[in-house]
């Protein structure tokens, strides 16, 4: 009998396909492809305490196999997210994972005790890792000793599951992870865009205003897998893996070197029932090697 | 399993239209009933490879639910569409779509004037070939570079429709931008009208400020780099005005989603995206 279900330490998953945070919004959109329920977990897109405009076009390029963004953490703010679009997340019925970016850890914090009260989250994941914006989340993310400070302090008021999204820029990310678990998280989720720029040879300028762009797609991919296999053994506790997955074979690759869950982000915008689709390939290929569960294969590769 | 935004449709026809331009015809019944002028498909290059990544959205520039077809016409402006328009007959390609926000109907009142920029006019073509149907006059009128750029100046009714071209070479119509011609035209002009336009930016930005001067209403159909084109990513952002007014504020609306049809006066536009 196979059972597509994990458990990411406090966290159950019924399959272990998410929805990758930044590259989903809130659901809505998709809601219109295929049926929610579909999905093993959806991470939102990240949360601010107050409103984010977000940047300037130009936002995204294509790269050779992927793309660049500098959409920059636009969001209607903590108060936004409560009032319009939780309560469409919370009817779906699967996992909601609210990813929280902040300038300070005061930030964060306000944005854990804001989040607590709705009480249908199922996990808070820590956005310490993106590019886009200015101050605070990649300062973390690339600072060993500021992310340890950061998630004992959320750690602190924190009863939910609490993830943290590593960065691949600026540190070994195997650093970031020990930390990380020293301070208490509880599954750790990687990777980010990795930084990336395209320069226009017409203007002889960089493309973007912001100059630097958060590379995602099947591009980063190998560099994804290997850092989920450095990860799985400089930690214990159990990892989510992300970076250009397409396909359920994909996905294996990340599980096979690690993961316990992974998520979705840019194929999503390619076909938009990626998603159901990683799913069923991934239980064809568990019934057809005879293996019960996701877990029977996470990490095989080290053996 | 709700899939009715996903489509399989196959390439009939396709060829050049005028130059650095390509007409592409496609079976696409679905599509063909339900889109609405300024709409737009988003297509998925065939091929196996993951690269080029993306799709690609084109405006639909026609549609015929009779026969099931609709109509592209697109600039060659990258790889994307020119490997679009390598594709031979009997090519299947995946589209999502109709997406996005259609131009509105005129009232009673309200005649409409069209005005293209370029290969602009593919939304517009659409929204002709709508009124055509319905046998409402309008006036159309066509920028270019030069004269080599038009394309099907036969497909009008010459008795019934007031069709004006520009160019920036004079080699037909007015020599200068098609602008100028649409604020002559304006200044004489009694009653209502409504314009709807596509094109590049600074020709938007004279219709926002001719629109406002004349009291006419405006629709401008953009067009911007797009990822996922259903809303998720907010990849393909427009700078609008806030509901509260406040210049100091920003606030970006969604080309794909809030759009790609905005409403004139609600639209920042610069000409350098974002400064």
């Amino acid at each position: 009998m196979t059972s597509l279900e994990v458990k990411l330490g406090p966290l159950s998953l019924k399959n272990p396909v998410m929805a990758a945070s930044g590259t989903f919004a809130f659901g809505r959109e998709y809601s219109s492809f295929f049926s929610l329920k579909l999905l093993g977990g959806l991470v939102t897109k990240g949360i601010t305490l107050r409103l984010r405009p977000g940047n300037p076009p130009p936002r995204i390029v294509e790269t050779p196999a992927g793309l660049l963004n500098s959409v920059g953490l636009q969001n209607p703010g903590l108060h936004g997210f409560l009032q319009d679009e939780l309560p469409f997340l919370q009817q779906i019925g699967v996992p909601i994972i609210a990813n929280i970016a902040g300038e300070t850890i005061e930030e964060y914090e306000a944005l854990v005790e804001g989040l607590l009260p709705s009480g249908t989250l199922a996990a808070i994941e820590l956005n310490v890792s993106c590019p886009n914006v200015s101050k605070g989340c990649l300062s973390f993310g690339a600072d060993p000793r500021s992310l340890y400070q950061l998630v004992t302090r959320i750690r602190k008021l924190c009863p939910l599951p609490l993830i943290v999204k590593l960065t691949p820029n600026d540190i070994d990310i195997t650093e970031a992870a020990r930390a990380a678990e020293a301070a208490g998280a509880d599954v750790l989720s990687l990777i980010n865009t990795l930084k990336g720029m395209v320069i226009d040879i017409e203007k002889k300028k960089p493309f973007f205003h912001l100059k630097i762009a958060g590379l995602s797609g099947p591009a980063v991919r190998p560099i994804a897998v290997r850092m989920v296999w450095d990860t799985f053994k400089a930690v214990k506790i159990p990892l989510i893996g992300m970076g250009g997955i397409t396909n359920y074979a994909d996905a294996l690759q990340f599980i096979m070197a690690g993961a316990s869950a992974v998520a979705v982000g840019s194929a999503n915008f390619v076909d938009p029932l990626t998603i159901p689709s990683i799913v069923e390939g991934i239980e064809r290929y568990l019934k057809e090697q005879g293996y019960s569960s996701p877990k029977d294969l996470c990490g095989i590769a080290h053996q | 399993m709700k899939t009715s935004l996903c489509h399989n449709i196959v390439i009939v026809d396709s060829k050049p239209l005028a130059r650095g331009q390509h007409f592409l015809s496609l079976k696409a019944p679905e599509l063909a009933a339900a889109a609405r002028p300024g709409q737009f498909i988003h297509i998925r290059l065939p091929g196996e490879g993951m690269d080029p990544f993306l799709r690609r959205p084109l405006s639909i520039a026609a549609a015929f639910p009779a026969q099931g077809t609709i109509l592209l016409f697109f600039r060659l402006t990258g790889r994307g569409t020119a490997a679009l328009a390598r594709l031979q007959k009997g090519q299947l390609l995946h589209c999502l779509g109709p997406l996005g926000k259609g131009y509105s109907w005129p009232s009673a009142k309200q005649k409409p004037l069209l005005v293209a920029g370029g290969i602009g006019v593919a939304p517009l073509w659409f929204l002709k070939q709508a009124l055509q149907r319905k046998k409402i006059p309008f006036y159309f009128f066509w920028g270019a570079s030069s004269v080599d750029h038009f394309f099907y100046l036969h497909d009008f009714n010459s008795k019934k429709e007031l069709l004006v071209l520009a160019t920036d070479d004079g080699s037909v119509g007015y020599h200068g931008p098609i602008t100028k011609p649409v604020e002559l035209f304006l200044q004489n002009k009694q009653g209502d009208v409504k314009i709807y336009a596509c094109g590049p930016v600074p020709m938007l930005k004279s219709l926002q400020r001719i629109a406002l001067h004349y009291g006419a209403s405006l629709e401008i159909s953009l067009e911007e780099r797009m990822a996922c084109g259903i809303g998720a990513c907010l990849g393909c952002a427009v700078r609008v005005k806030a509901a509260d007014d406040h210049q100091s504020s920003c606030h970006y609306s969604r080309v794909c989603a809030d759009g790609p049809v905005f409403k004139g006066e609600e639209v920042i536009l610069s000409d350098e995206p974002g400064s």
